[in-house]
């Protein structure tokens, strides 16, 4: 256990040079807004009227935010796995001592570098495009709900980049729950949904993590949840998700040994 | 020239439907068109506002039927991409430039394969859904529909094949990304371009898919198809033509000159 | 310490029964099991370079994936630099330097310096001794003209070497390469194969698996024929001919008039067009003593012998036999 800071740092200072040297994330900083202008349109054009009201345009700019933050996560750290087993770097860092866990989590911490700046640019573009001014409420509570949702997202991703190991067509998976996730967890305003099916999106653990961010981004609530409760649950969710994954992966690295690398 | 041609397809849709990969990205995108029908199914309507904006009543049926212009893009440039990519990886780009075969014999049976996909998946996922929600009045838009469609592929496979090259040449993968972004999010697929700026709407007139998801769109829902509509078009479609084919000379000159062609990943 | 502690020690690497099926298959298709290893064994002692000697499919790479703690097997026992390499896997690879696919396992987008220097570090080495060690195995590698590239621009034996060099970086005791000069070329083949024999000379303890006979032969002080998943030979390369029952061939060139009956123990005879006669001899040891003999006999029928050359065998016939009489 004595060599697990030094085997962090080792795996955040490879994935931050990898990372900042990567094509996909240097288009990625600009196709994200660009995606999120898309996406926040396609929703809120069924009632044209939301793209006149502040609030609500802020809620549809984080939520295309959302998009793109868990996209790029899914990508960046749910694939890689199955990337670095390609690549044969898997094998490389195993042999060097390294942990899978340890590996995923360092992934994941590093890829907040660029999921933090291309969440903020998506909400500060779409807001702007629709002409508002992308003011942030809370901004320190912001930036900390951020990171939980961050964490969140960190989490599946490990727990799905161990069952994309398995599968001979990850990508169609992720590119489908790159979707699903944000879409059923806050991505969509709630106000945009009908009354009766607003309860059903409060059930994702997701969407009490995301709820913590658009109450300190847009400054109102869209679950009715206090602010101590939502941020205990979302807390503890998070906490959850990290253990789990965690976990999963060290029962994927003693599986893989068994089942051949 | 055309037996090379026939040989090509043959090959190319054995391969792809070997692999399974191209089915799969079809049934991906049906189950995209689903969830985009679904969801749009179940939010909150203002069906007077959204006609104002559109001159159409429902903006479900607005989205199901441009969807398939965007999928059928993006379809076509990652199948496009993809193979001009593995040409290049496997130095095969090199190997077919001194084969009798012309490579663009070998993109052209590509395209074809592609086209047919296309349409497979039009009428096999789009039609019903399109069906489902505005009832049987629209049968009899289709015929025109299609028709239309199978002229559009032709400056969706040139905006392909820019695409790729571009891909090629500037040696990066992830430009695929960016070019998804712009098609979604600029050519009214899902809304229409009327609510940008001005500069973004003349900018995004240039992109074939604009004109083609506008028009197919007007034969489907409307069943109006104006001819007018398609001097544009046709505009589009050889500016197109003329702007990959330059492309591809200069691809082929530095191909010759001895570049070597491995797109980076990662 | 006991005789039995002490003899352990001896011995680098030590594979005892291995046997390892893969499962394939599944939810769709039926499911089929492989024989991949069928209960094999040998021991690498310190300081040798052993060579794992096989066709394709043979069970190298799963032998070597075993050794190096990627895979467990179905049964069978594993120590590597005295430790059980099944249940103790990370106290090996602190002492293990690994090469299993050579121009893979590299970060593209990493420089070699930096891939050598993230390598070193999570083994444990500090950030600048990483970096001062891998800037020495390029150069002894003859990559540090290129150290500050990324890996992506690198060619083939580039990353071959690399990838000796990251095997290297935390000086280990062990070096485990499979098939390394597979997909390269002579020159580069070369020089992996004379860094092989370095190391060995340096008292660090390699196994290689190669398909080349005659590079198992000219690296390594030991070799173990495997075929379906077992050894089926082993010993030393000289060892291992005279296993097999393996002949000498002496070759001479003499000139005069000879009537082949009049030699029983000649194998072949052949005429070339001048009247020199090409005389083919088998021995099953080495001829070295027999040829003063050989020479005088002809001399007293009056022949002229132009020349002698002596035909050691090579493991190529071992490998052969050894394949064939397996039942391939
Ligand atoms: N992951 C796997 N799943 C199923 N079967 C496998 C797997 N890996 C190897 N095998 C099978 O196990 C046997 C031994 O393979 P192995 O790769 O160890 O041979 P090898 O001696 O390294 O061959 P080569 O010289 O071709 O590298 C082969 O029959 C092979 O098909
Ligand atoms: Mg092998």
């Amino acid at each position: 256990m004595r060599s697990l800071p030094s085997e962090l740092k080792a795996f955040l200072w490879a994935f931050s040079l990898t990372n900042r040297r990567s094509t996909w994330m240097l288009v990625g900083m600009v196709s994200s807004p660009v995606w999120a202008i898309g996406i926040g349109l396609t929703f809120a054009i069924h009632s044209p009227s939301v793209i006149t009201e502040v609030s609500q345009v802020r809620a549809l700019a984080l939520g295309a935010g959302y998009f793109v933050a868990s996209s790029t996560v899914l990508w960046n750290v749910g694939n890689f796995l199955v990337q670095a087993k390609d690549e044969g770097t898997l094998h490389s860092c195993v042999l060097s001592k390294g942990r899978i866990p340890v590996m995923m989590f360092s992934r994941g911490i590093v890829s907040a570098a660029f999921t933090g700046p291309a969440l903020a640019f998506s909400y500060a573009v779409v807001s702007s495009l629709l002409g508002f001014t992308p003011s942030v409420s809370n901004p320190l509570g912001a930036l900390a709900s951020f990171f939980m949702l961050h964490l969140a997202l960190v989490a599946l991703s490990m727990i799905v980049g161990s069952i994309f190991l398995r599968m001979r067509h990850a990508w169609i998976v992720i590119n489908a729950l790159q979707f699903l996730l944000p879409a059923t967890s806050g991505m969509i305003p709630p106000d945009l949904f009908p009354s009766d099916l607003r309860p059903a999106i409060a059930l994702s653990p997701f969407a009490h993590v995301f709820e913590v961010l658009r109450r300190a981004v847009v400054g109102s609530p869209a679950i009715p949840t206090g602010d101590p409760e939502l941020t205990l649950t979302s807390a503890l969710s998070v906490a959850a998700l990290i253990a789990v994954g965690l976990l999963t992966l060290s029962i994927t690295e003693r599986s893989l040994r068994r089942r051949a690398f | 020239m055309l037996r090379a041609l026939a040989v090509v397809i043959e090959a190319d849709l054995k391969t792809l439907l070997r692999t399974g990969e191209l089915p799969l990205m079809l049934l991906m995108l049906g189950s995209f068109q689903f969830l985009f029908f679904a969801i749009g199914s179940v939010l909150r309507k203002e069906e007077q506002l959204f006609f104002q904006l559109t001159g159409y009543g429902d903006s479900v049926l607005y989205q199901i039927a441009g969807m398939p212009i965007l999928f059928l893009s993006i379809g076509m440039s990652w199948a496009i991409g993809q193979f001009v990519i593995e040409l290049g990886r496997g130095g095969k780009l090199e190997q077919l430039q001194t084969t009798a075969t012309d490579f663009r014999v070998v993109i052209a049976g590509r395209f074809i394969v592609m086209a047919i996909m296309s349409l497979l998946y039009y009428l096999a996922i789009t039609v019903p859904f399109i069906q489902i929600r505005a009832g049987p009045e629209v049968l009899s838009h289709f015929l025109p529909a299609l028709l239309v469609l199978m002229l559009g592929f032709v400056p969706i496979f040139l905006f392909a094949v820019v695409v790729s090259v571009v891909m090629l040449l500037a040696r990066t993968e992830a430009l695929i990304d960016l070019v998804s972004s712009i098609v979604y999010t600029f050519t009214g697929v899902a809304y229409p371009i009327t609510v940008f700026p001005a500069v973004v709407q003349t900018l995004a007139s240039l992109l074939p898919q604009t004109i083609l998801a506008e028009t197919v769109r007007n034969i489907v829902l409307l069943g109006v198809l104006e001819p007018a509509r398609l001097i544009p078009f046709i505009a589009v479609a050889l500016g197109y033509g003329v702007f990959s084919y330059l492309l591809y000379s200069k691809l082929e000159y530095s191909v010759r000159r001895g570049g070597r062609y491995e797109v980076v990943t990662e | 310490m006991s005789q039995g502690a002490f003899t352990r020690m001896e011995v680098a690497i030590s594979a005892r029964g291995l046997v390892k099926n893969y499962r394939e298959g599944g939810l769709l298709r039926r499911r089929t099991e492989v024989r991949a290893l069928d209960g094999l064994s040998f021991e690498v002692g310190y300081g040798k370079v052993f060579a794992l000697l096989g066709p394709n499919g043979a069970g190298k790479t799963t032998t070597v994936r075993i050794i190096s703690t990627l895979l467990l097997p179905d049964e069978g026992e594993v120590t590597v630099a005295g430790f059980n390499a099944l249940r103790s896997p990370r106290k090996v690879r602190e002492r293990i330097g690994v090469v299993l696919d050579p121009d893979k396992g590299h970060f593209l987008r990493l420089t070699a310096l930096e891939n050598l220097t993230f390598y070193g570090t999570l083994q444990g080495l500090s950030r600048s001794e990483a970096r001062s060690r891998a800037s020495a195995l390029l150069g002894e590698m003859g990559l540090n003209g290129s150290e500050n590239r990324m890996v992506e621009g690198f060619s083939k034996g580039m990353r071959a070497r690399l990838a000796i060099c990251r095997a290297l970086i935390h000086d280990p005791e062990v070096l485990i390469f499979d098939e390394p000069t597979s997909g390269l070329d002579p020159i580069s083949a070369r020089e992996v194969r004379a860094k092989l024999r370095e190391l060995g000379r340096e008292g660090k303890s390699v196994l290689v698996t190669t398909h080349n006979l005659w590079e198992a032969e000219s690296v390594s002080d030991e070799v173990a024929v495997v075929n379906r998943g077992k050894v089926v030979a082993a010993g030393p390369p000289q060892e291992v001919k005279r296993a097999f029952g393996l002949k000498w061939y002496v070759e001479l060139e003499v000139e005069g008039r000879l009537r082949p009956e009049e030699l029983p123990w000649m194998a072949e005879v052949a005429v070339s067009e001048r009247g020199i006669l090409t005389l083919k001899i088998a021995v099953d040891a080495d001829p070295a003593e027999l040829i003063p003999a050989i020479v005088s006999e002809l001399r007293s029928r009056s022949l002229t012998v132009h020349s002698v050359t002596v035909r050691e065998p090579t493991l190529e016939e071992a490998f052969v036999r050894a394949v064939s009489g397996a039942g391939r």
